[in-house]
């Protein structure tokens, strides 16, 4: 088959299969997800190996009248690597949804909705420009927002969908901006290697950027992604670690020439940020699944650092292992979740004994992520504290993020073993989850004691759920040896580990692994992370609340000046016009009792026009409106005879004028 | 066959046929309303087989009327004209299949719901400004009649208030067209000489005076902030299928005259104000969102964001008439327009049937007394879902490449208006997300425990046209190489 045939079937099949989905028969659902989710792998494993044969190709057409604005998808090194890495985390994850939402009644439209959302996220990492990028970009967005909430058990879950979807489409103002910059200054919106000069390639730089800080949820873009951990546990595993926040990521790795320069640089302080108050935020939630969306935060704002000081192999690198172990984390935690109907960790302590093969996995993500040698990300991660050896205060918050994600994932692994006087601390829920469902403001009482989506309590957990979360951390395992075909792929040369680097990761595990075990710095860490995140989701809110404030404002404006104007208008010209013609009939008896014959037919005259036209039509309009509910069709029948005859009296009248000045 | 006329003239005799039925007429009014709509949308679709994609203005149907002014009986189609035509005939369709007033429909809501088909097929297929003024003025006078007869609580109030400001809007529109016929040598009705030989060359008081008096005509049509205030109103009375055709078609009648008599008669005063115009564009965006955000009832929603929505067509039209534009952008944006005023037209009038139908089930359209209605009604709550998405711009729905055209194309002539303008995007995503949260992702109330999700009537009207939209979003070129603004726009552009 032609690269190009590959390319349209890696999105076209899995939409096939959640359409399947839809239409099969409920007891057929698993099979289908299952068989749909398999045979994904087949084009990106076809691509994948086309682009490690050096294939490039490109398939595409004419969207829109214009020359300029084709759509189509393309075949190259870092598409093929994303495809894989999409295909391959998605089929796992729909495997396990197939477990998940065995017993939900809308299992098949949540397992419909998972693999239309793989087919968005293959069109976004294998699109041949920016308008297929832009398209497929809005509807991950979107497809998001509608599985975040999908689990409408939790009154939050529609707060966190819909604060997701604002803020990424907040930020994806950027996009446009920078699509319809480029269009400008180029005519073309095929990805380029040159930003154009002056203002319009800035504005192209920092629109990119804004746009990769939204989907990737960097500082101060973050707070959505806790919000959104409402939604059911197999989207979390899906969008939240491997898919929709790295399309950010991939963003500014595809564009790495372009936004060479300031942009680049901007990227990795954004990044390096990111991933300490991610850390710091992390450490301070109390619901599993939040922890994980701030090490999420943490871990794609090291994927910046990599791609402004590594390049897009670096990043990519990180970017696959991060979503092997993050994705193995989120399943085992949907696991947990089935087995206690929670993913708060107070609720969770101890579950290892009674899930611990789940636990093993989960210890398994958690170490690699936490950069435990020989695991994935331990050298994914050193690439990146390698390439910010150039910059001494990026390799210090790189670094400090290491620690970070030590103590944050040691932290509820030793609560999940039950292992030591480990306090949970912060508020029971997370502050920023009560914040949302009291802004759900839906009427519904938030449930008290619970964490992430509220599947019911189902004691057994389907034995598909844990091999998937095994099969996963087993690819976590495997993947570090990634690093050097992963560059080969993207043509970069492979990844360097350093001394420096090496000493330094190990450093900062042990500093986190040390922190942990001092509950007062604990605590303090924690009381830090619960502040920033408080404090950045504050400022969001604040944002929103200001447009919308802004909107009331406008609104009542518009109420009261510009729809009432025109009737109080009309009803000052109905008054105007009864003292004109009292005044006029006054007029006439002094004409006719002063001038005579001439002078009263001139006055008559006027008069004719006067109630014929003008008065008449005022009058009209102030009946119309003043007067309440009178006999309903025949009155206002007799009124539109008036207004009809007035109108083309008016209008005779002026053409006569303009007739008289055309001709003159 | 003389398919032009078929399509306005059908319509116009039913009107009058139907107006002859007896007493009791039972079903026939409204089965020969659809019928006469129904065979008007496939005259109309004839003509688009027939159709020679960039051929420009063509078909035309001529009948002498009033010989010593030249005015004539005078149809043609151009990508603009037939698009919109194809559109509003499907509008139409679907508005008298669901009807007005009581079921089935009377004979008079029958003869004016075709008498305001033929009034708006006959504006948009008018070459000769005579019948376009007429036309225009028709379309008034049934709506008003629909609103007024068989709108809500309050029509005594909203009905002579949109007649007498559209009204007052279409006088400077005659005046307009008076003083082109005047201006014109030999003076003519004719619209295809008007556009192909534009009487001023240059933005002269005269020309200045003209345009102006065009474009606050068309302004309260479209509506354009500030000339909206009879909108919200008019919407919030009107019957659903009132609503339909005022949003879906009517609306269009403003954005068409811009695009035909302002920018294609009068491009060059047009070009001295178009960043003026564009700026009145990005005010509508801007306000129309702002103030949709703050509504509660869906009805008052959807007609501000309509404002929202025309904004982009005017920013477009003007950015099309700016100075020093290049062909290629102009037609992009003209395409977008065209595009922009299909897709709304499509949309929205989705959106207000999704309005008519809950008001009609619950009694209510307050957003926040809805509650749950996803759980309830799912088939309907899917369909507003995807309904609010395509209003929002999502890709892959109609209104998003219409959007993307206008953007692109402004954006070349005025980054700033454009820039701000994309503002909007966010605005209206907020507005929707909102009120799809709060109404119907929100846990269901007790009293909404009894509501019926869409009958087959309901889906019968909604389901195409959100086939429709899923269509057009997917491969816009379904319309857009039907406009192809470029074969057309140019012929007397500077």
């Amino acid at each position: 088959m032609s690269p190009a045939a590959w390319l349209w079937l890696a999105v076209a099949l899995p939409l096939v299969g959640g359409l399947g989905v839809r239409l099969a028969p409920r007891r057929l659902m698993a099979p289908v997800a299952a068989g749909a989710a398999a045979i994904t792998l087949l084009p990106a494993s076809a691509l994948v190996a086309l682009a490690a044969r050096g294939e490039t190709a490109a398939s595409g057409g004419r969207w829109l009248g214009s020359a300029g604005l084709e759509v189509g998808l393309r075949l190259d090194g870092l598409s093929a690597a994303m495809a894989g890495i999409v295909a391959l985390t998605g089929a796992v994850v729909v495997v396990y949804a197939t477990g998940y939402f065995e017993e939900h009644p809308r299992g098949r439209s949540a397992l419909a909705g998972l693999l239309a959302f793989v087919a968005a996220m293959q069109a976004l990492v294998l699109a041949d420009g920016f308008l297929m990028l832009l398209i497929a970009w809005e509807i991950v967005g979107a497809l998001s927002a509608r599985l975040i909430a999908f689990g409408r058990e939790r009154p939050d879950a529609p707060a966190g969908a819909v604060r997701a979807f604002l803020t990424t489409r907040a930020a994806d103002t950027g996009l446009y901006l920078a699509v319809f910059a480029l269009w400008a200054a180029t005519g073309s919106l095929a990805f380029t290697a040159d930003r154009p000069d002056g203002a319009l390639g800035a504005l192209v730089a920092s629109g990119l950027l804004l746009a990769a800080i939204g989907k990737s949820a960097q500082v101060p873009l973050q707070s959505w992604l806790a919000g959104a951990m409402a939604g059911p546990t197999p989207v979390s595993a899906l969008l939240h670690s491997a898919t929709m926040v790295a399309a950010g990521v991939y963003l500014l790795a595809r564009n790495e020439a372009l936004l060479a320069g300031w942009p680049l640089e901007l990227a990795g302080w954004i990044g390096a940020s990111t991933a300490v108050l991610g850390a710091l935020i992390a450490l301070g939630e109390r619901d599993l699944k939040r922890v994980l969306a701030g090490s999420t935060s943490s871990q794609l704002g090291l994927m910046l650092v990599g791609v402004a000081a590594g390049g897009p192999a670096v990043a990519v690198f990180h970017l696959a292992a991060h979503a092997a172990g993050k994705a193995t984390m989120f399943l085992a935690a949907g696991a947990f979740q089935h087995a206690r109907g929670s993913t708060d960790l107070e609720d969770l302590r101890g579950v290892a004994r009674a899930q611990p093969a789940a636990f093993a996995a989960f210890a398994l993500g958690a170490a690699s992520i936490a950069a435990v040698p020989p695991l994935a990300a331990f050298w994914s991660k050193d690439a990146i504290v390698a390439a910010a050896e150039t910059n001494p205060a990026w390799l210090v918050l790189v670094l400090l993020a290491g620690a970070g994600s030590a103590a944050y994932l040691l932290r509820p692994a030793l609560v999940l073993a039950d292992r030591g006087a480990i306090t949970v601390g912060g508020s029971r829920a997370g502050a920023g989850a009560e914040r949302g469902a009291r802004q759900a403001g839906a009427g519904a009482e938030r449930r008290e004691g619970q964490g992430a989506d509220a599947a019911p309590v189902q004691r057994r957990v389907p034995p598909v759920m844990v091999g998937a979360a095994a099969v996963l951390a087993g690819a976590g395992v495997l993947l570090g040896a990634l690093g050097a075909p992963l560059a080969g792929l993207l043509g970069a040369p492979a990844p360097e580990t350093t001394l420096v680097s090496v000493a330094g990761s190990l450093l900062a595990l042990v500093a986190g692994a040390v922190v942990v075990r001092r509950p007062r710095a604990l605590a303090a860490l924690g009381h830090a992370g619960t502040a920033v995140g408080a404090g950045l989701l504050r400022g969001a809110d604040a944002a929103g609340g200001a447009v919308r404030l802004g909107a009331r404002g406008v609104a009542a404006v518009d109420e009261r000046v510009a729809v009432r104007l025109p009737d109080a208008l009309a009803r000052g010209a109905a008054a105007l016009s009864r003292g004109v013609d009292r005044a006029d009939r006054g007029g006439l008896d002094a004409a006719v009792d002063g001038v005579g014959r001439g002078g009263l037919l001139a006055a008559s005259a006027s008069d004719r026009v006067e109630r014929g036209g003008i008065d008449a039509a005022v009058d009209g309009l102030a009946r119309a409106v003043g007067r309440g509910g009178r006999g309903a069709s025949a009155a206002q029948t007799g009124k539109l005879h008036e207004y009809l005859r007035d109108a083309v009296l008016g209008a005779a009248a002026i053409a006569l004028l303009i007739a008289l000045t055309a001709i003159t | 066959m003389p398919l032009l006329t078929l399509a306005v003239v059908l319509p116009l005799l039913a009107a009058a046929l139907v107006a002859l039925l007896g007493d009791r007429p039972g079903r026939a009014p409204q089965a020969m309303a659809l019928g006469a709509s129904v065979l008007s949308l496939l005259a109309l679709a004839a003509t688009w087989v027939r159709f020679d994609s960039g051929a420009g203005m063509q078909l035309l149907e001529e009948a002498t009327w009033i010989p010593s002014l030249d005015i004539a009986w005078r149809l043609g189609v151009d990508g603009m004209s037939l698009s919109l035509s194809v559109m509003s005939a499907v509008l139409f369709v679907a508005a008298i299949a669901y009807g007005v007033g009581p079921r089935p429909l009377g004979r008079g809501a029958a003869a004016l719901l075709l008498l305001l088909e033929a009034a708006c097929l006959a504006f948009f297929l008018a070459q000769d400004f005579f019948l376009f003024y007429v036309a225009f003025d028709v379309t008034l006078v049934a709506m008003y009649f629909l609103i007024a007869l068989w709108g809500e609580e309050n029509r005594r109030y909203a009905a002579p208030k949109f007649f007498l400001y559209t009204l007052v809007g279409s006088l400077p529109v005659l005046l307009g067209i008076i003083a082109l016929f005047l201006q014109s040598e030999p003076n003519t009705f004719d619209m295809t000489r008007l556009v192909a030989d534009p009487v001023f060359r240059d933005a002269g008081t005269g020309a200045s005076l003209i345009f102006l008096a065009f474009f606050v005509g068309f302004a309260v049509k479209t509506p354009i902030v500030p000339f909206h205030t009879w909108l919200p109103a008019a919407h919030v009375e009107a019957p659903t299928a009132g609503s339909v055709l005022l949003a879906g078609v009517m609306l269009k009648l403003g954005t068409y005259g811009l695009v035909r008599v302002n920018l294609q008669m009068l491009g060059a005063p047009f070009a001295k104000y178009a960043l003026a115009v564009a700026i009145l564009g990005l005010v509508s965006v801007l306000y129309g969102a702002l103030v949709a955000l703050a509504q509660r009832d869906l009805k008052r929603l959807i007609a501000y964001t309509s404002i929202n929505h025309m904004g982009y067509v005017v920013i477009g039209v003007a950015a099309a008439a700016a100075g020093g534009i290049s062909a290629e952008a102009r037609a992009l944006a003209i395409d977008g327009a065209v595009l922009q005023m299909i897709a709304h037209g499509i949309v929205t009038s989705a959106l207000f049937f999704i309005a008519g139908f809950i008001a009609h089930r619950a009694g209510t359209r307050d957003l926040h007394e809805l509650s749950g209605l996803m759980r309830r009604m799912p088939v309907y709550g899917g369909l507003t879902a995807l309904a609010f998405f395509a209003s929002l711009g999502l890709p892959g729905l109609a209104q998003f490449p219409a959007e993307l055209q206008i953007f692109l194309a402004a954006f070349d002539v005025w980054p700033a208006v454009a820039a701000l303008a994309a503002l909007g995007l966010v605005i209206t995503a907020g507005l929707f997300l909102l009120a799809l949260q709060r109404a119907f992702l929100s846990e269901p109330a007790e009293r909404w425990a009894g509501l019926r999700d869409l009958g087959r009537l309901e889906l019968g009207v909604l389901v195409p046209l959100i086939v429709l939209t899923v269509a057009l979003g997917i491969y816009p070129r379904l319309a857009l190489d039907l406009i192809d603004a470029g074969s057309w726009l140019g012929v007397g552009l500077p």
